[in-house]
């Protein structure tokens, strides 16, 4: 990794009001001068108000933070536009079984030096991350294995230390050092079916974040705004008028899904697909159809039909019209 | 099951569903067919498709925008009549104003009521389809509608000119429920509408009661409404003593199928057969029969009885869950992944690559991935569906057996759920075709047996959970033949590609048939069924565990637990699972 990270601290204060558009009177610490690190700002993204200041705590007090939610809802994305504005270096990694040890900590590795090889030990992404003023960001964090997670037990700890054994070493965390993480799971396991592959968090690592957050869907009004941000091209009258019944049926979807009428369901990323999709095929109905329907379990399509008449006065394929007989 | 039925079906599905979303409320009861339900028995015609969803819409408005606790009096009868009127209005107003679907759909029931009201003459008559058609146009202006502006025309005058004055705060209330009745009551004052004879009014409150059922309010009727389903129901719905005959009839066509399955004598029946110091022997298998849920059941009694299953289980839910949930985590914490390092063979370790550049002579470093020590699992749980089961202990089984399906499957472990018990009472057919042989001695077993799928190992729970629900039709449960369900079940799972077979059986008594019993020897039936179960404990791979209600199996089982009370079914199985998982 490049040693050209500025060592140096926040050295200005944000308002946060202001900068996230949510009515919170608040100051936090934030860094005049972007470097290579830090996100580029997406105009388009919606702050939440509770998970903003779940994150904002994290920044401005040190706080090991955890953001839950259902897919979809822009977990990573939120961390990673709240640490854009304050131009904080944020870095993510995506966690999966197959992230080890080695890959976090470090490794010997062969290097050319004086036109000779040599090997040297390259620092991973965590002794690198936590000595210079970065946000660490583990996605998926209940992805990875339990027994790989251990690795972090010290790391989670405000002032813990990290200890190299490969290169007899300790680390102090650097002040401005953040670590947050986002799950599908409060790490107790899958319990709605949805998410494959997730693994129960060591109850004992759970303890050691200081907040957990959760997001799930957003706003009606919010959500609208995220899609006619992301999809200018539905910013009329029209296209307002659509995005909302979009919004409307996924929001059935949810609450069938709450219900356990239905086993899937429309995250805001399906809405903007959808939106998207739309765009290039100029047919709401076909679009709808490869962006959700499609995923869907065919005995529940017909109750997703049913959502979409509700939301868009038309019927779609393998709605029950289609068994009924004209007069 | 015709395609008819079906359609039937899903739309009773697909609309209590929207319902249940639009409402926020998954607990909407929404119920089709007859008196005091909260629906018509859905449309043959797409027609009428329109009008039948509104009605559905109409009530999950009613429900999720307002506030039953508010009541507001206006003082006499007919007034208060108009006031709720209104206030219908309103909720769906709200709804359609959200929903474009919703819209056009109340504006079809609309429409169907307006056309109801077409031959009523008298002024008086249609003041209240003509208050709705006013309050409609002034809501929602977009959606016209042709049918009420003749209703309309003979009160338009009035309402335009005294109600004129109301159009703007009406308007502005339509989303606080206080302020419209507010609204409503001085509207409805400034229209001088008078009380009008009991005689006539009585007739104006038939008419409501007949044309606006989804405005009823009160759904608590939900009993009386399964005695009035729709006439080709009814032959199912109706007594429980009839429906095992009828269904007998087109089942000879699936006797035949299992002819040959049954015919086919199973491993392990043959070893038991072998073993035998005494011989087991079935008089006629003729009309023996294996059916699933689903062909025993029309759809819709099956969604009714899972409604009633869903209502009993919530207070032994919670306990059975956490259980459950203990042994999610159990099973979920032997399912860990890991690596082993410094192999001969298998996937490079690139770690360690650099180490054969800095020493050339070091051999190359492979890792593998440990496979799982979770051996794959498949669990068959054997219900007794005798008739000594009925009541509480059937309830139970039913809940645990869906709870316990739907978290192995969490934990990728196949689960099938069964059932055994017999077609009739006394004998059957097969005791019909003893006596016209002649009645030999010593005939085995004599009655026709019914085995149930309830659920295969192969469906997921989320497709078979609807059957648990048949487990408490009373009419199912009658006399039970552990021996040959023993077998069934066994061959079953003997046949699936899991390593380890789990075998769980729930019973509640020792076997018995009155008609087998009684012209055989009286241990005939028992000593079959220890035969059976010696065979399974010392020769076969399924690992067989039993749990009695209130009976001692442990004379049966070498793995057996006995409970006292049903409530404590929950327990005892994970108990058993879990220690089952635990062993290796």
């Amino acid at each position: 990794m490049s040693k050209n990270i500025d060592t140096e601290s926040p050295d200005i204060q944000l308002d946060v009001g202001q900068m996230f558009d949510i009515d919170v009177d608040m100051k936090v610490p934030g860094f005049s001068e972007p470097n290579e690190y830090v996100p580029t700002i997406d105009q388009a993204y919606r702050f939440d108000k509770n998970t903003t200041l779940a994150i904002l705590a994290g920044f401005s007090h040190n706080r090991r933070v955890m953001i839950q939610g259902y897919h979809g809802s822009g977990k990573s994305t939120h961390i990673e536009q709240v640490a854009a504005r304050l131009n904080w270096p944020c870095v993510r990694v995506n966690l999966d079984s197959h992230i080890s040890r080695i890959d976090l900590l470090g490794k010997d590795a062969i290097a050319l030096k004086d036109g000779k090889q040599i090997t040297e030990f390259r620092e991973g992404i965590l002794p690198w991350a936590i000595q210079s003023p970065t946000a660490l960001v583990f996605d998926e964090y209940d992805a990875g294995r339990p027994d790989v997670m251990f690795v972090i037990q010290r790391v989670l700890e405000v002032e813990g230390k990290l200890t190299l054994l490969d290169q007899n070493k300790v680390i102090s965390p650097h002040p401005s050092f953040r670590l947050f993480s986002t799950a599908n799971t409060v790490g107790l396991g899958d319990t709605s079916g949805l998410y494959h592959g997730t693994q129960q968090i060591n109850q004992g690592q759970m303890d050691r974040w200081h907040i957990v957050s959760t997001l799930n869907y957003l706003d009606p009004e919010l959500e609208l705004k995220v899609v006619l941000a992301k999809v200018p091209a539905m910013d009329n009258k029209k296209g307002i008028e659509e995005a909302k019944n979009m919004i409307s049926i996924a929001n059935l979807s949810r609450q069938g899904f709450a219900n356990g009428d239905i086993s899937t369901l429309m995250s805001p990323r399906t809405v903007i697909s959808w939106a998207e999709n739309n765009q290039i095929f100029q047919d709401l109905n076909k679009s709808f159809e490869i962006t959700f329907l499609n995923k869907c379990d065919e005995t529940e399509r017909v109750i997703i039909a049913e959502y979409y008449q509700r939301c868009f006065n038309t019927e779609i394929e393998g709605s029950v019209a289609e068994d009924l007989v004209e007069e | 099951m015709g395609s008819k039925s079906n359609t039937v079906e899903s739309i009773k599905e697909a609309v209590s569903s929207a319902a249940r979303a639009v409402s926020e409320n998954p607990e909407i009861e929404i119920n089709f067919g007859g008196m005091g339900s909260s629906l018509p028995n859905p449309p043959s015609s797409y027609g009428e498709l329109a009008s039948f969803r509104g009605k559905a819409d109409s009530l999950a408005c009613v429900d999720r925008f307002r506030d039953k606790t508010i009541h507001v009096d206006a003082g006499t009868q007919r007034l208060n009549s108009l006031m709720q009127e209104m206030e219908n209005v309103r909720v769906e107003v709200l709804g359609s104003k959200k929903y474009p679907g919703i819209a056009s759909n109340i504006n079809a029931k609309f429409e169907e009521k307006c056309s109801l009201y077409q031959s009523f003459e008298e002024k008086e008559d249609v003041l209240e389809i003509a208050l709705e058609g006013w309050l409609r146009k002034l809501f929602l202006p977009n959606i016209s509608s042709q049918e009420s502006s003749k209703l309309l025309k003979d009160w338009e005058k009035e309402f335009e000119g005294k109600g004129s004055l109301f159009k703007k705060e009406l308007i502005d209330s339509l989303e606080d429920q206080i302020k419209f009745a507010e609204v409503s009551r001085t509207l409805l004052k400034a229209l001088e509408i008078e009380e009008i004879e009991p005689m006539s009014e009585e007739d104006q409150q038939e008419d409501d009661s007949d044309n606006e059922e989804q405005n009823s309010e009160d759904d608590s009727e939900e009993e009386s409404n399964e005695a009035g389903e729709s006439s080709d129901q009814d032959s199912q719905e109706g007594s429980d003593e009839t429906e095992a005959e009828a269904g007998d009839v087109d089942e000879d066509a699936i006797v035949d199928e299992n002819q040959e399955i049954v015919a086919n004598q199973s491993w392990l029946e043959s070893l038991v057969g072998q073993t035998a110091n005494f011989t087991y022997k079935v008089y006629t298998r003729a009309f023996d029969e294996e059916v699933t849920a689903e062909d025993l059941c029309s759809p819709e009694e099956l969604q009714r009885l899972r409604k009633h299953l869903d209502q009993l289980m919530g207070s032994s839910k919670g306990t059975v869950s956490k259980l459950a949930h203990r042994l999610q985590r159990f099973l979920m914490a032997q399912q860990n992944r890991s690596w082993e390092f410094n192999k001969e063979e298998g996937i490079l370790d690139s770690a360690r690559l650099h180490k054969i550049i800095t020493d050339p002579l070091t051999p190359l470093s492979y890792k593998i991935e440990k496979d799982t020590e979770f051996r794959d699992t498949s669990v068959s749980i054997l219900v007794d569906s005798s008739g000594s089961m009925r009541g509480r202990s059937m309830t139970v089984a039913a809940i645990c057996a869906d709870i316990i399906s739907t978290t192995l499957e969490r934990c990728n472990v196949k689960t099938e759920v069964l059932g055994f018990t017999t077609k009739q009472w006394k004998g059957g057919d097969s005791r019909k075709m003893w006596m016209e042989d002649g009645k030999p001695e010593n005939p085995g077993r004599l009655n026709d047996i019914r085995h149930i799928i309830f659920k295969s190992a192969d469906t997921p729970w989320r497709r078979g959970q609807k059957n648990f629900g048949l487990m408490l039709r009373e009419g199912l449960l009658k006399e039970n033949v552990d021996g040959e369900a023993l077998i069934w079940a066994h061959d079953r799972l003997s046949r699936r590609m899991e390593q380890r077979k789990i075998l769980m059986v729930i019973s509640d008594g020792a076997p018995v048939d009155d008609s087998t019993l009684s012209t055989n020897q009286t241990n005939f039936l028992d000593l079959h069924l220890r035969q059976v179960i010696h065979s399974i404990e010392t020769q076969s791979e399924v690992s067989l565990i039993a749990i009695g209600i209130g009976h001692d199996v442990t004379r049966y089982y070498k793995n057996a637990v006995t409970i006292h009370r049903a409530e404590e079914l929950g327990g005892a199985m994970l108990e058993q699972l879990t220690d089952l998982f635990k062993v290796d």
